[in-house]
């Protein structure tokens, strides 16, 4: 090649002006494509996607009218498929367009460096949604639930009665004052996700569907909303570092009230509510000023001790009259034996420990990839220790954070909770695509979004029968697991590691989890 | 499988131990010869102050060391071989030694023994707390040798083997007593050995039970909060250390202890009327789900004073009551009452979660 040529092609360069920095363009992760064929041209998707990944184009005019065309934008798609499953002629595909790094080690972690260098929004703290998807083993997944055979029959739930009834609480012998059980007619509770991450439809629908189950729904840290007073037979307040409306009312319509330390997905980590969330209606609610950020603190600003954490569950107890039980939840961290069992001491009726895969609304994805530990472990732990301590009964167990289905739930049953918190699995069954970006409150499903109009794709009779759909089918499953290990009232189960084996893990694994190896 | 049968004379009058001896023969096919044993109550009246131990080791050494350790924890009246006679069809047995005892050389070593103050009431209960202490260290700290009964004026004599070898064996057929357990084994869960013969005794309780309980984890983990260790491998055990926790650690009724093992369904329980019944039913079964027994059972359950006998709720193992005169039998066939009380008045089928509850001198008063 001459040298000419060369500097022709230099000069070329300048003209198209090459700088990847400059002409920043993310990496395309995922992108609808569109069957034409299929297409009638109405246009549905492109209203459909929030995230401004549709974009319509002119085609043709026909009888005079213009008809456009969608095309992807290759810039926002996060494959929450919501175009795909709206689109009445059934004609996009979300397809996933790995970004393929020769470097194997790198691959996973390029495209999110290069999200940080975005000139857009450079220097920026990666945020996400949802709990995590590291690509951990799941314990769940190992553990194998035993059989009934011939020394022993199997209970039919068609013909015999499976009881699923549950009382959680403190349940002291020594005392006199006869302790407040809460009574759960499932050993399913919906799990605390807040007005402000979620809509007030959804939490209307949460709401109804615990009322027709039989269970609680939660607040989460964001108050209670006035329509909600009806419904303190089922409702778990929950009082956070942020204090967000904690009032006299939110008292008295309640069953129980839950104290947040902590949360699976960001132990260690406190809240962010941007002020263009904080609307009228969650600015009374929350009793913040609207516009402004909710910002909950990574600590209560009272509690740095066990004991300071005793002085707000007694200050909770005494403003109740006793007649509420007090949760408090915290992440599943290292040493969480310990910890539940001062937190026992310290008063609770009951212990929600959530583990790493639990949901968010938004967290640093650092955190939320490699803090805390499985909630198999940790339930595990924690009961084995209030056992040895001999104060089991004293206090009931929830365990939370990564339970995807009935199957889990009886799982984490057996491992030594007495109930379970559910939180991702009630928002998929709205709808959710799991696409990870509740945090940027565009939420195409209308789950995690207070913009009216989007909030207006949830309607609430049909939510709450879906959940009602959900849960009333994951019972049949329970009791069909339950019939098949003979055993026909959950209580049973509560701790019962008998009834479980473990496959493909260590004998330390299996140690930690009390479980005996498969066919032993 | 496993074959149960139970009597009590309620007048006070005894019931031949050839009786039972045959009357669970006839259930031959309810065990496979892996396991027989009787409980009989009021059999040593000229020592019931003391507390009978009824021992078991497998061989002179683990015998040494059991006499060492009772000696060094009761003191001793009597120590004695268990009488019995060679049977063809024992091949073996362990060495066989009954001790009449009473807590403590000295009351120093009942301070020693670290009882919690809350648990102990009075004398009595402190005395049987040590014996209930000294019981659980027995079976965990001498090797190859268990502690098969150990309350007063009663004692279990049981063995691999079926139960009329077993019976013969111990010289059962010469015995006489008001109440009797006798059990036949079937084993599914664990292997067959002499500790884990029925009835599982504690203290005054007994307990014979044809089923398996799928709850055991559970149960077991509770009662180790209170002190009970299930170190003898299999589910039965779990009962009676529940009768001795609720009935004479916690001083429940014997009719509360039966709810809490064995609790009627929520919607049954709502649908009583009588409010306070109600309210006292809720709350057992509120505050007591781990000590619930789940998975098919038919026990019988006695102290020498009651008889209790249970069915699981769903009623999947068989359980048949008789009556004549003032003594009741139970029995997992009727064909064992065609032996024990041919000319009976009544026979009836245990309802699933009803307990009967026959007392000592308070006349029958069941449902049949
Ligand atoms: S609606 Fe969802 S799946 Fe469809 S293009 Fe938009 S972001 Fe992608
Ligand atoms: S709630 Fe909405 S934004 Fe959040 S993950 Fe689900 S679909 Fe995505």
């Amino acid at each position: 090649m001459s040298q000419d040529k060369l500097n022709s092609a230099s000069s070329n360069e300048k003209e198209l002006q090459l700088d990847m920095l400059k002409n920043w363009k993310r990496p395309v992760k995922y992108m609808p494509v569109f069957d034409y064929d299929r297409c009638t041209r109405c246009g549905l998707c492109a209203a459909a996607c929030t995230w401004g990944e549709i974009r319509l184009i002119p085609e043709k005019v026909e009888d005079g009218k213009p008809v456009s065309i969608p095309v992807a934008n290759r810039s926002s798609c996060g494959a929450c498929h919501y175009c795909e499953r709206q689109c009445p002629e059934e004609a996009i595909t979300i397809v996933d367009t790995p970004f393929v790094s020769s470097h194997r080690y790198w691959r996973g972690d390029q495209k999110n460096l290069w999200r940080q260098v975005d000139p857009n929004k450079p220097g920026h703290v990666l945020l996400i949604s949802t709990g995590s998807d590291s690509e951990l083993i799941s314990y769940f997944d190992r553990l194998m639930f035993d059989a009934c055979q011939v020394t022993n029959p199997p209970v039919d739930p068609l013909r015999e009665p499976i009881e699923l009834r549950t009382y959680l609480g403190r349940r002291d012998f020594n005392g006199n004052t006869k302790p407040t059980l809460l009574e759960t007619r499932i050993p399913i509770l919906f799990s605390a996700m807040s007005y402000g991450s979620i809509n007030l439809r959804v939490q209307i629908a949460d709401a109804k569907a615990a009322r027709t189950l039989g269970t609680f729904w939660n607040t989460g840290e964001g108050g209670l909303h006035k329509k909600l007073n009806d419904y303190s037979d089922n409702t778990i307040v929950q009082v956070a570092s942020g204090r967000f409306g904690v009032n006299p009312r939110f008292f008295r319509n309640c069953s129980a009230v839950e104290i947040k330390i902590g949360q699976g997905a960001k132990p260690g980590i406190g809240g962010h509510l941007p002020g263009e969330k904080v609307t009228e209606e969650i600015s009374r609610t929350r009793m913040i000023p609207q516009g402004s950020d909710a910002l909950s603190p990574a600590p209560h600003h009272d509690i740095y001790s066990i004991e300071d954490l005793r002085q707000l569950i007694y200050a909770i107890k005494e403003t109740t009259g006793y007649k509420k039980p007090v949760l408090v939840k915290v992440s599943a961290v290292h040493n969480i034996a310990p910890i539940v069992s001062g937190i026992a001491r310290a008063g609770a009726d009951i212990i929600a420990i959530d583990g790493f895969r639990g949901g968010t609304g938004a967290a640093p994805r650092r955190i939320r990839q490699s803090m805390g530990i499985p909630i198999e472990v940790a339930i595990s732990a924690a009961d084995r220790r209030l056992r040895e301590e001999k104060i089991r009964h004293e206090v009931s167990l929830i365990a939370a954070g990564g339970i995807r289905n009935s199957a889990d739930v009886l799982k984490a049953i057996c491992l030594g909770a007495d109930a379970v918190y559910i939180g991702t699995a009630v928002l998929v069954a709205l709808g959710c695509g799991l696409c990870q970006r509740c945090y940027a409150s565009k939420c195409s499903y209308g789950i995690t979004t207070n913009r009216a109009d989007l909030a207006g794709r949830i309607d609430i009779d049909i939510a709450s029968q879906a959940l009602v759909g959900l849960i009333r089918a994951w019972s049949d499953e329970i009791k069909e697991l339950m019939g098949g290990m003979g055993i026909n009232t959950i209580g049973s189960l509560v701790g019962n590691r008998e009834r479980l084996r473990g496959v493909h893990l260590t004998s330390e694994e299996l140690d930690v989890l009390g479980v005996k190896q498969a066919g032993k | 499988m496993c074959g149960i049968v139970g009597g009590i004379d309620t007048t006070g009058g005894t019931i031949k131990g050839s009786d039972f001896i045959e009357a669970i023969s006839v259930q031959h096919d309810r065990g496979n010869g892996l396991g027989g044993g009787f409980a009989a109550y009021g059999i040593y009246p000229e020592f019931d102050r003391y507390y009978a131990l009824h021992i078991a080791c497998n061989n002179e050494r683990s015998a040494k060391r059991a006499d060492e350790f009772i000696r060094s924890h009761l003191y001793v009246k009597i120590a004695e071989d268990m009488p019995t006679k060679d049977v063809k069809n024992i091949p073996w047995h362990p060495l066989l030694k009954r001790y009449f005892t009473f807590p403590g050389p000295s009351n120093e070593d009942l301070k020693l023994s670290n009882l919690g103050p809350t648990t102990v009431h009075d004398e009595e209960a402190m005395l049987d707390a040590y014996m209930k202490k000294f019981v659980f260290n027995f079976n965990s700290t001498i090797p190859e040798a268990f502690v098969m009964s150990c309350g007063k004026n009663m004692g279990v004599f049981k063995g691999v083997g079926y139960p009329e070898d077993i019976g013969e064996f111990f010289l059962v057929d010469r015995m006489e007593a008001p109440v009797w357990l006798v059990h036949s084994r079937f084993p599914t869960n664990t292997q067959s050995w002499w500790g884990g013969a029925h009835p599982f005794s504690l203290l005054e309780w007994s307990v014979v039970h044809n089923g398996e309980i799928t709850s055991y984890g559970v149960n077991r983990n509770y009662l180790r909060m209170f002190g009970y260790d299930c170190s003898l491998r299999t589910d039965t055990e779990v009962i009676s250390y529940m009768f001795d926790l609720f009935v004479r650690e916690r001083h429940l009724p014997v009719e509360d202890t039966c709810t809490v093992l064995s609790p009627p369904l929520w919607k049954e329980i709502e649908s009583i009327q009588d409010k306070e019944r109600r309210d006292s039913i809720l709350q057992l079964r509120q505050y007591y789900p781990q000590a619930l027994l789940n998975g098919p059972f038919a026990i019988l359950v006695t102290n020498g004073h009651e008889m209790v006998a249970m069915n699981d709720n769903l009623k999947l193992r068989p359980l048949v009551g008789a009556i004549r005169g003032g003594q009741c039998f139970f029995s997992s066939e009727e064909c064992s009452f065609e032996i024990l009380c041919p000319d009976r008045e009544k026979t009836w089928m245990l309802k699933g979660g009803k307990p009967e509850i026959v007392r000592m001198k308070e006349g029958l008063n069941v449902a049949g």
